[in-house]
């Protein structure tokens, strides 16, 4: 299990690095004009524009650059945004907390909520209740989250005036884009451990569970709900790039000052060094989630711990 | 197993036929196809003379307009028609895309085995493992956003997941009996591969692209909506949806009716997949 | 009816049906059956797969899968207590400590992630007989059904141990609280030939030691006649035989089991090729009116397809009973 562990770590290391090469070319090389041109004001002279590209380093040879760029990476140094001209690194991680939060409560919400309605819905099978869960959670699969951000918006905020609908501050600020944000989550892990707890309910073990005379509760909660957590666990994984991708639209939406609203102006304005910061911080988001999806997976799951 | 009989009932009872799916995928095609006749005026023509009117019911409206019109005086029906056409080619496109390299990949990794089939499977490993979502909002914006670079962005960063599922069928099918027979007579590889394989994903893939449908045109409506995809003036929905944003105080309809027409449109797909795959995938390989 | 009123009376069945009701109509999976059961006794039933005898088991267990599944009509007496009239919480009570029962593949009857140690003390935190730790208890299960170093095995997870060691974990919890009815569910079915022998004589000294009933379900003659000491034979959803083994091995009556015993290979015996019945059982979802086995029988009479055939009884003590048009 260590050994895996430390085999998961390194690989992830070095998706990293890929992941970091990648960027850098993509956004020096393949990028159509010169992020200074952006910059400076339209009268400045070509002596400006050359002080300028050589504040940033951008005279050098592209394999300098890189080079120079990975070797103060690694250092923790990422460059200063184009734009404010303070460290990038520091940028984003002054809109990290935001984002947390932001994300977190959705995924929190969207998991909880789904996993609940899931088993209900399985438990009580072709019974009204399941009926409505799975028409609800196939809708909630069908709407895209930005459709469903500006829909609450308009009711809620435009219509019904009663919750803000741009900004962050209180508790009022958090419930609409939570929950616009979690319905998709929310829907998808409904589906999945519904028709994960239907199959574990009508395997011979949840008899036998039963036949030894364990309150249907129980039989439910620990000997079902252990078994059809694995797929939903592995399933978080999945889809966590997804959950980044809403992250973006909601925070673009809904004016949340985090990470996904400051990666989208930065790639607007050309800030290569804060998108730079932000992709890589994002892997790392994706590569460290996998890596807690492995471990839960192999606690919950001992004929992995055991290979 | 004790459950034998429960199962049968429960598969006769899914195998239904949606008629809701059907008609929201029939009408949202037919649109596609009729929709230049349909439509009463072109998604290009404005008229400032009549800009922001409400829908013909509400004071104000005209029949003329029947779902209103937007800042520029374009007619919201008109437009979400014509919207229809562009929604699904860029979704099928899309799938054409990384459908066919996921395919070829999955058939050549599940086939080949050995070292092909554990290069391919890392490269999947490291593909999956990058959000490629992010990466592929930059290079939208580095190519500079239009239906192509959509495509093409989307058609690169979703291939992994075809593979793997390709190859999973294309492992358990080699297990048979005619492809041993279509090798002791003689044929290639690749012959193999394309004509006896490959007709035996038909199922699964069917299944898979009806299923994707929907989630595309989620996938391709957000990046439009964000301003990464089809620009002005197409009738893209997720665009509509962008345009109507700023007037959501006042103009209600810009922002629903597109929403509705995505939801309607998506959920019509997702229905009918599940249950093509009731019917084509009764062993229940995906999920 | 003054046979009822027997003192060794352990389980008794009247007329239950249990039917599924489906989209394409009701399966008729038990569809009327009686017998029972002597205390501490043990008793065959046989059948072929979908003849009914699991839902019967599952039917005196009352877990019948809902919501599909339902016991329509009858009585299932325990100690004349009738078992469909108790609340779902004084049935659980039952469950595990007066009636139990084993499945048929060991492997998948155990949940492959929860320690046996957890799986087996389920058997005792659910019924009010704490004395002792539960640790001690699930040691002595294990003890009691020979499981090598128990104190160690304990701690290990179901896909640790071998199949044949499985089963007698799941033996050693069904009769942990010495229960009064035994249901084996095919119990040997999964396992290897020489593992089969073995849970066989486990199950028969464990009989013996705790005075359990048993109902043994199984397709295999060969068990039936190892160690029971009557044996009912089912066919589509109902009891066509019922008989003391021995003379059912001698004398059978029904078409259907002389069949059954004529398709058993017998060792040293060349009888060319092996005998087999004619045919598929019916479908349970549209019944023959008359006796279900008619349209397999070759000595069928007109009176077989139309109407189906009482009860008769063939010997002085009513041991030996037949549902059959031939012996009427």
């Amino acid at each position: 299990m260590q050994r895996y562990l430390l085999k998961r770590i390194f690989i992830g290391f070095l998706t990293m690095l890929v992941v970091i090469t990648i960027v850098f070319f993509l956004t020096r090389v393949a990028g159509p004009a010169d992020p200074t041109a952006i910059l400076l004001p339209p009268d400045a002279t070509p002596e400006d524009q050359e002080r300028l590209r050589a504040k940033f380093g951008l005279d050098k040879p592209v394999m300098e650059q890189y080079f120079l760029y990975m070797k103060n990476a690694l250092q923790g140094d990422f460059g200063e945004s184009f734009r404010f001209g303070e460290p990038a690194l520091e940028l984003v991680l002054e809109r990290l907390p935001a984002t947390i939060q932001l994300a977190g409560l959705a995924l929190f919400l969207g998991l909880s909520c789904g996993l609940f309605i899931g088993i209900l819905s399985a438990v009580y099978r072709d019974t009204v209740l399941d009926r409505i869960g799975r028409v609800l959670a196939l809708i909630g699969m069908a709407v895209p989250q930005f459709a469903l951000a500006l829909f609450l918006a308009l009711i809620f905020g435009v219509m019904l005036e009663w919750l803000p609908i741009s900004g962050r501050g209180g508790i009022s600020h958090l419930i609409l884009p939570v929950i616009s944000m979690s319905m998709v989550g929310l829907a998808a892990y409904t589906r999945l451990s519904r028709s994960s707890m239907i199959e574990v309910l009508n395997s011979d073990y949840i008899i036998m569970a039963r036949i030894k005379g364990v309150p249907y509760y129980r039989v439910v909660l620990v000997h079902a709900l252990k078994n059809s957590c694995i797929p939903v666990i592995t399933f978080i994984g999945m889809t966590f790039p997804a959950l980044i991708t809403g992250n973006v639209v909601i925070e673009t939406i809904f004016s949340w000052p985090g990470v996904g609203n400051l990666v989208m102006t930065s790639i607007f304005a050309r800030d290569y060094p804060v998108v730079q910061v932000i992709v890589l911080l994002l892997s790392f988001m994706v590569i460290s989630i996998n890596l807690l999806v492995d471990i839960t997976y192999a606690y919950l799951d001992p004929r992995i711990r055991f290979e | 197993m004790l459950f034998k009989k429960n199962n049968k009932k429960q598969r006769k009872v899914n195998n239904r036929i949606p008629f809701v799916g059907i008609s929201f995928v029939g009408g949202f095609l037919f649109l596609v196809v009729f929709g230049n006749w349909i439509a009463p005026y072109d998604y290009e023509y404005w008229d400032m003379a009549s800009m922001m009117l409400p829908p013909a019911w509400l004071d104000g409206g005209s029949m003329a307009h029947v779902l209103g019109t937007d800042a520029l005086g374009r007619d919201v029906f008109s437009r979400l028609i014509h919207g229809s056409r562009f929604s699904l080619l860029i979704a099928v496109a899309c799938i054409a895309c990384y459908g066919t390299i996921g395919v070829i990949m999955g058939l050549l990794s599940g086939f080949m085995g050995g070292i092909t089939d554990m290069v391919i499977m890392r490269l999947c490993d490291l593909w999956m493992s990058m959000p490629a979502i992010i990466l592929a909002i930059i290079l939208v914006s580095l190519m500079g956003p239009s239906a192509l670079t959509v495509i093409i962005v989307v058609g690169i960063a979703g291939w992994p997941g075809y593979a793997r599922i390709v190859r999973g069928e294309c492992l358990s099918i080699k297990q048979n009996d005619f492809i041993r027979l279509a090798r002791v007579a003689g044929c290639s590889n690749f012959r193999i591969m394309f004509s006896h394989v490959f007709p035996n994903i038909a199922n699964t893939l069917i299944v898979l692209v009806t299923l994707n449908i929907g989630q595309m045109i989620i996938l391709t409506a957000t990046l439009s909506f964000l301003g990464l995809g089809t620009q002005p003036p197409s009738p893209d929905w997720g665009l509509m949806m962008n345009e109507g944003r700023q007037y959501i105080n006042s103009a209600w309809w810009l922002v629903v009716f597109p929403g509705v027409a995505i939801l309607m449109a998506v959920l019509g797909f997702n229905i009918v997949g599940d249950w093509l795959r009731e019917i084509l995938d009764p062993k229940q390989k995906l999920r | 009816m003054t046979e009822n009123i027997n003192k060794d009376l352990l389980l008794k069945i009247q007329g239950l049906k249990t039917h599924f009701f489906t989209k394409r109509g009701v399966v008729k999976a038990v569809d009327g059956i009686d017998f029972s059961i002597r205390k501490g006794e043990i008793v065959g039933l046989v059948g072929e797969s979908g003849s009914g005898k699991s839902i019967t088991s599952l039917s005196i267990m009352r877990l019948v899968p809902k919501p599909a599944g339902e016991i329509v009509e009858g009585k299932i007496l325990l100690d004349n207590e009738n078992l469909l009239e108790k609340s779902a919480e004084e049935m659980r009570q039952i469950r595990g400590n007066r009636i139990s029962m084993i499945l048929q593949d060991p492997m998948v009857s155990l949940n492959q992630i929860l320690r046996v140690e957890y799986q087996i003390g389920e058997v005792f935190r659910f019924h009010k007989k704490t004395n002792g730790s539960l640790r001690e208890k699930c040691i002595n299960v294990l003890k009691n059904v020979k499981v090598p170093s128990p104190e160690l095995r304990i701690r290990d997870y179901p896909f640790q141990f071998s199949g044949g060691m499985c089963q007698r974990v799941v033996i050693g919890m069904g009769i942990a609280n010495s229960p009064e009815l035994l249901i084996a569910d095919e119990p040997t079915t999964a396992l290897d030939v020489t593992i089969q022998s073995q849970i066989l004589q486990l199950m028969k000294r464990v009989q013996q030691e705790t005075g359990a009933a048993i109902l043994m379900i199984t397709h295999d003659l060969a068990t039936v006649a190892q160690i029971c000491s009557r044996v009912m034979v089912m066919y589509a959803g109902r009891i066509v035989e019922k008989a003391p083994v021995h003379t059912f091995y001698k004398t059978p009556a029904h078409p259907y089991s002389t069949g059954l015993i004529k398709s058993v290979p017998v060792l040293g015996k060349k009888i060319g090729r092996l005998f087999s019945i004619e045919g598929q059982p019916p479908s349970l979802l549209n019944p023959p009116a008359g006796c279900c086995f008619a349209s397999r029988c070759n000595m069928a009479k007109e009176i077989c397809h139309s109407e189906y055939p009482p009860e008769i009884t063939l010997d002085e003590n009513a041991n030996h009973r037949v549902s059959c048009w031939l012996h009427a």
